[in-house]
């Protein structure tokens, strides 16, 4: 009996070091022989300095680590896998061929875009992106095109998988494609929201979403220091990440991140609306436009 | 309880730990000698649920002739459908007769089609102490 207290007490001692140990960022790197302190470059007045190690980092690492409930996180868990188990019962893969997953993207920022890509176009602040996914009877991706286009409906980014390969319209890169299932496409944000409900708290609430009964996941991340995004003038407080599920169909209909300022107002800086058409017969003819491109280099 | 169980419960708990508390930051350095003095070129990444952190440091054990980078690009990439939701792409930067030269970069995270996500931290930096230099090559990429 004295043993097993022993060999308890020692490997939640060991448990705790080790937990200490990592977050103190000690594992992986060396350190230098003498501290240095840093200094920031204009423009960058956002960086605290870690008080272990006197390193700067940045301030979104200072989230305050809110406590999981684990009996809240087992309902969050339980619900996700009812409309996981109900989008792919709903929506299964009835037949190898071409589908289609479409979103359209809204970012309410102070910067004219997004960023520039490598060839020079903008990422706009509203744009759409259409996913046509060409699964085998397995359903693994044969073959991929997705387009996002301005609100005109001109391509500023092109992904194109095809053979193994992977190519990106504003890089040229051509990469090896990685392994894609179906059902990846269909439920792999339920997983993302799982992932999240582990390490900060997620609430769940009933919503109607243009007459649609729908399920609202709500995770909140509060800052140490306010953070001075890129894209915005303001620095953010808080942040609240809501993802709203279809409880008829099971799927992921929209996403929100709403950003709290210093002053105490409120911006919904990104919404992201989903659709899903299915099955779709053929590639519209620009997709196959594209695929030519690829198969030829 | 015997031993063994005792030793598995053990075994998990570490690994959690360890699982929780670094899997959403994480650096690369690296390091060299210019002129007689010790630099070190490092990139870092802190990703949350609704944002994510990219800096970039350059710094030396006592002040050089020029610290800093000659580019430095942040993106977020989307491995299912081999897209670029966020790119910002910045100009070299330097520092003269300093120690240390910084940078962090914060931006929205972008939901990714199927969930897989890959943020990528790259670029040059730039030493220069006399007549030696050295500009490394770092990047540092977390999938998630």
């Amino acid at each position: 009996m004295k043993r097993k207290i022993v060999i308890f007490v020692f490997a939640a001692a060991v448990t705790a070091m080790l937990i200490f140990l990592s977050q103190q960022g000690m594992f992986g790197q060396a350190q230098p022989d003498q501290v240095i302190k840093p200094q920031t470059t204009a423009g960058y007045e956002n960086l605290t300095l870690d008080p272990t190690t006197h390193k700067p980092v940045p301030a979104n690492a200072t989230v305050q680590p809110p406590p999981v409930d684990e009996a809240q996180q087992l309902g969050v868990s339980s619900l996700l896998n009812d409309l996981k188990q109900k989008a792919l019962t709903l929506q299964p893969m009835n037949q190898p061929g071409w589908y289609l997953f479409e979103s359209e993207v809204i970012s309410d920022i102070d910067a004219p875009n997004n960023g520039i890509l490598a060839n020079g176009a903008e990422i706009p602040t509203h744009y759409t992106q259409e996913t046509w996914m060409n699964f085998d009877a397995q359903g693994r991706l044969i073959q991929q095109v997705t387009l996002m286009k301005t609100m005109e409906g001109q391509v500023f980014q092109a992904g194109v998988t095809s053979d193994g390969k992977g190519w990106n319209s504003t890089t040229g890169e051509i990469r090896e494609s990685i392994e894609v299932n179906f059902s990846d496409m269909l439920v792999g944000l339920h997983d993302q929201v799982m992932d999240i409900s582990q390490v900060s708290p997620v609430v769940i609430n009933h919503d109607w979403l243009d007459g649609q009964d729908a399920t609202l996941f709500v995770n909140q991340e509060i800052y140490q220091q306010p953070l001075k995004l890129d894209v915005l003038d303001e620095e953010v407080t808080q942040s609240m990440g809501r993802y709203s599920f279809n409880n008829e169909n099971g799927l992921l209909v929209k996403y929100e991140i709403i950003s709290t300022l210093v002053d105490g107002s409120q911006r919904t800086v990104l919404t992201t609306e989903y659709s899903y058409s299915g099955y779709i017969p053929e590639p519209s003819a620009e997709v196959a436009a594209y695929l030519d491109k690829v198969e030829g280099k | 309880m015997n031993r063994k169980v005792l030793f598995q419960v053990f075994f998990v708990l570490v690994l959690l730990s360890l699982i929780s508390s670094t899997a959403l930051a994480g650096s690369t350095r690296q390091q060299s000698v210019v002129q007689g003095v010790t630099v070190y070129a490092e990139k870092g990444l802190n990703v949350s649920a609704n944002y994510f952190s990219a800096y970039v440091w350059s710094m030396a054990l006592s002040p050089i002739g020029t610290i800093g980078w000659t580019w430095w690009t942040v993106r977020e990439y989307c491995p299912n459908d081999g897209s670029y939701p966020v790119n910002a792409q910045f100009g070299g930067d330097a520092n003269y007769n300093d120690d240390s030269d910084y940078g962090a970069s914060n931006h929205i995270n972008y939901p990714c089609p199927g969930g897989q996500k890959q943020i990528q931290n790259l670029g040059t930096h730039d030493f220069k102490n006399g007549t030696n230099v050295w500009r490394p090559l770092v990047n540092y990429v977390e999938d998630y």
